[in-house]
């Protein structure tokens, strides 16, 4: 069992490393290592105590990199890895799996273990920038590798076999897959950020709640900086802080990790395995799709048909030559059609999605203004998040791209096609704003929420054209949705009607948007 | 009256090696059947002939204008069916088709009418209704075929088109095909020889990336003429025949083999003259450029 959790670990680490797109990845890793380690006199900090941030000796550069690492990558990480699973659809090998003797515990495992090694390599990228990003500050040029690589070993490493384990899940449970898993799963984080914030110690061993283990070190931090500057009060901040002043340092020498301390994080990881096996027991090896595909076709009353009806052309009633010859049209083919085609496309197989976007839509019209802005309005363009997440990319997914590239006008009729249908729905679910702001006047706002209508699909389409899924849109649009709209940061908040600005800055931005769909489509058909 | 005409195309991905290499023909209404083993580079030749990838040499002209400069001209007229394509699920027949004629430019009456007599046409009418996800892959095929012909296309390219056909629906695929050639040119890539002996009226032989012939099948299959035996081996002696001959067929009888062999003369004494085969006549070529290379 063990050589085969091997072998199937291998070769699905092989396949996904191997990939363009994982070069990539490793230069966003190291870029993310350079942002997490600023320069003293820089305007931000990642990790800051008060107004006092280590001295970058290997201890801090390790500990702070791999916290803010391990946040951020805790996000990102999963979408990143959540297609163990898929690369064996895609590749179409997974009916020759499911007919091998492989068992189901095996085949999952295999592949939490792939997502684990990919996440480790990731891990080691990060720890090696964290160590040239110590000696590059030069504040302190002693390398402790024992220092640098613990916080690594012991936070981050646990975290992404948890994240591993995680991903497996959200692959393997049907409901969980796609765009409703990713919502859940960026719901589910945000969550465990918070809930890591203040951790819940069982016993000495397990800080539950916090799988970052972000608890340890800032403990260990805030006692020796205690004991350093009486005066600081406690407090501290993670993530992106702007400092209006210079950071004074106090050194700090790492955390003392001691075996009940390791026990509790090794203990993520056996958990993590445990998750993993569990996800096995719901894992339909491959034959998922055919249940559901049945349960579909139940449902839609619909039958194969088999048996000689079905023959090529049993009851032949016509032949090619009685069909009606057609003259090629000269001119341009008109839009509206088309355009009416890519709206039903998108919206084809939503039934249940579209009561729910009308409830959205007449809650902007009937609700009173304020709470419109507040909530309604943020989520009747969250709403269409699988719809839009599909824009640009849809025809790589379903692979018709050979059909649809070798139609007449194939780069800018389709892809204005289904831009302009995107942009459609988020004017028709958001209508009740609109028409609100009219009704009063605000000409102003009303023209923040059409930038705001036309800036989501041109972001939509772009991500989609580029990357070929729909994750990356999914990652963005979430991220700047509740960053933004939801807690109102200043300029993500696209939806901050009373600001003016925002007309320039997103119009700015759908331009570039646009010009990159345009261009990644351009690159795609040049392939 | 349309012609197509390739000169000197080739397609070369990374500058070193070549997918397609230094092809001309040219083509006016008819079937022209497209053979070759798989890697041969037919479905590179294919998707630039569909207007997908633009050769790097040479050119490919439709009706006097160059199909990598003016690619719509051709695009409005031509119907492409590929080896490997997808379907939405969720679409019926009757969706799908109407959403790849307005991509087409096909709207309104015309493109009713149209599509109600395709689905006739692959008589897809009973299903019609039903999404594509639960459709077999014949049934996806005879939606494929239907898109291809949406535009009344007056060239027609279908790759590979019987892979995944059983065999009477790939009979009746090669008719349909038959059907419509008449006044347009259809271009047809297989590796399966039947599939073209009785549908094309020109043969086409890629291998490497080169065309070996191109030729009518008559033409063909007077150049064998006298170069096709049959003789009867013992088992014991087969596998030592196909080292020295080259054997286009084995069947099993009582008393050995029954072997089909291509050879200028001969090959032994009780051997006797068969009459040869398309199946003859390309493995031949493929067999001679082989030899060559």
């Amino acid at each position: 069992m063990m050589a085969s959790i091997y072998q199937i670990a291998k070769a699905d680490f092989l396949e996904r490393i191997r990939r363009r797109g994982f070069l990539l990845t490793m230069f966003l890793t190291i870029l993310c290592s350079y942002i997490f380690s600023p320069p003293r006199d820089g305007k931000y900090v990642t990790l800051v105590f008060d107004r006092y941030v280590g001295l970058y000796n290997s201890a801090w550069m390790g500990t702070s990199v791999a916290v803010s690492f391990s946040v951020f990558f805790s996000l990102i990480g999963f979408y990143f890895i959540s297609k163990a699973v898929d690369v064996d659809l895609k590749a179409r090998t997974g009916q020759i799996i499911a007919a091998s003797p492989v068992s189901k515990s095996t085949y999952v495992l295999g592949k939490y273990f792939s997502n684990l090694s990919i996440l480790c390599v990731i891990v080691a990228i990060t720890m090696l920038s964290a160590l040239v990003m110590q000696l590059v500050r030069g504040e302190d040029l002693t390398v402790d590798l024992w220092a640098l690589a613990s916080p690594f070993l012991f936070m981050t490493l646990p975290l992404v076999a948890l994240i591993s384990a995680i991903a497996i899940w959200f692959e393997i449970i049907p409901k969980l897959q796609g765009t409703l898993g990713n919502a859940v799963y960026f719901v589910f984080w945000i969550l465990t950020v918070f809930a890591s914030m203040k951790p819940v110690h069982l016993g000495n061993f397990v800080t539950f709640t916090d799988p970052f283990g972000r608890a340890i070190p800032m403990a260990s931090i805030a006692a020796a900086l205690k004991e350093q500057f009486p005066g600081y009060n406690g407090e501290f901040s993670q993530g992106l802080t702007f400092l209006d002043e210079k950071a004074q340092s106090f050194i700090w020498q790492g955390v003392d990790w001691s075996w009940p301390m390791i026990m509790g994080r090794v203990a993520w990881i056996a958990a993590s395995i445990v998750l993993a096996w569990i996800a096995s027991l719901f894992f339909h090896r491959f034959r998922e799709k055919e249940t559901r595909h049945a349960a579909n076709l139940k449902n839609r009353k619909t039958v194969v048909m088999t048996g000689p009806q079905a023959a090529f052309d049993a009851d032949f009633t016509l032949t090619p030559s009685s069909l009606t010859p057609l003259k090629p049209k000269a001119g341009r083919a008109p839009f509206l059609p088309l355009l009416r085609s890519e709206l039903k496309l998108m919206l084809s197989g939503r039934g249940m999605w579209l009561w729910g976007a009308a409830a959205l839509m007449l809650s902007c019209y009937l609700l009173p203004l304020d709470a419109v802005k507040r909530f309604a309005w943020p989520l009747a363009w969250l709403w269409p998040l699988a719809i839009w997440s599909a824009m640009g990319s849809r025809e790589r997914l379903f692979r018709t791209e050979e059909l649809l590239f070798s139609s007449p006008g194939r780069l800018s009729r389709q892809l204005h096609a289904t831009w302009f249908a995107g942009v459609l729905l988020a004017v028709l679910i958001g209508s009740g704003l609109a028409v609100r702001l009219i009704a009063e006047g605000e000409l102003t706002m009303l023209a923040v929420w059409a930038i705001g209508a036309i800036f989501v699909p041109t972001l939509a389409l772009a991500c989609g054209v580029w990357s070929g899924s729909g994750k990356m849109f999914e990652i963005i649009y979430l991220s700047i949705w509740y960053i933004g709209p939801l807690n109102g940061l200043p300029v993500l908040n696209f939806m901050d009607v009373s600001d003016g600005r925002l007309i320039y800055i997103y119009s700015g931005l759908v331009l570039i948007f646009y010009a990159a769909a345009i261009l990644g489509r351009t690159k795609r058909l040049n392939e | 009256m349309m012609e197509l005409y390739l000169e000197n195309v080739s397609k070369s991905y990374d500058r070193r090696s070549w997918a397609v290499q230094k092809i001309s023909l040219h083509m006016k209404s008819g079937v022209l059947g497209l053979l070759g083993p798989n890697g041969a580079g037919k479905s590179t030749l294919m998707r630039m002939l569909a207007t997908l990838t633009k050769p790097s040499e040479g050119k490919i002209v439709w009706n006097g204008e160059d199909i990598a400069r003016k690619p719509n001209r051709l695009r409005k007229v031509l119907g492409y069916l590929p080896q490997d394509f997808g379907i939405y699920p969720n679409l019926n027949a009757v969706e799908f088709l109407q959403y790849m004629a307005s991509v087409k430019g096909l709207t309104g009456k015309t493109a009713r009418l149209r599509i109600d007599e395709l689905i006739q046409l692959v008589n897809l009418t009973e299903a019609c209704r039903r999404p594509l996800g639960g459709y077999s892959g014949g049934m996806k095929q005879r939606v494929g075929i239907a898109q291809a012909l949406l535009n009344d296309p007056q060239l027609l390219i279908v790759d590979e088109p019987t892979v995944g056909l059983d065999p009477e629906e790939r009979v009746r695929f090669r008719n349909l095909l038959s059907d419509l050639a008449g006044e347009r040119i259809v271009i047809f890539s297989t590796h399966i020889v039947s599939d073209i002996e009785s549908t094309a009226t020109t043969i086409a032989v890629m291998q490497k990336g080169t065309l070996l012939t191109i030729s009518d099948p008559e033409s063909m299959l007077g150049n064998m003429r006298g170069k096709v035996w049959e003789t009867m081996v013992p088992s014991s002696q087969l596998e030592e025949v196909k080292k020295h001959w080259l054997i286009s067929g084995v069947v099993r009888r009582t008393e050995g083999f029954q072997v089909r062999v291509i050879a200028e003369a001969s090959p032994s004494i009780g051997a006797q003259p068969a009459a040869p085969t398309l199946e003859d006549a390309y493995l031949s070529f493929i067999s001679y450029a082989g030899d060559r290379a």
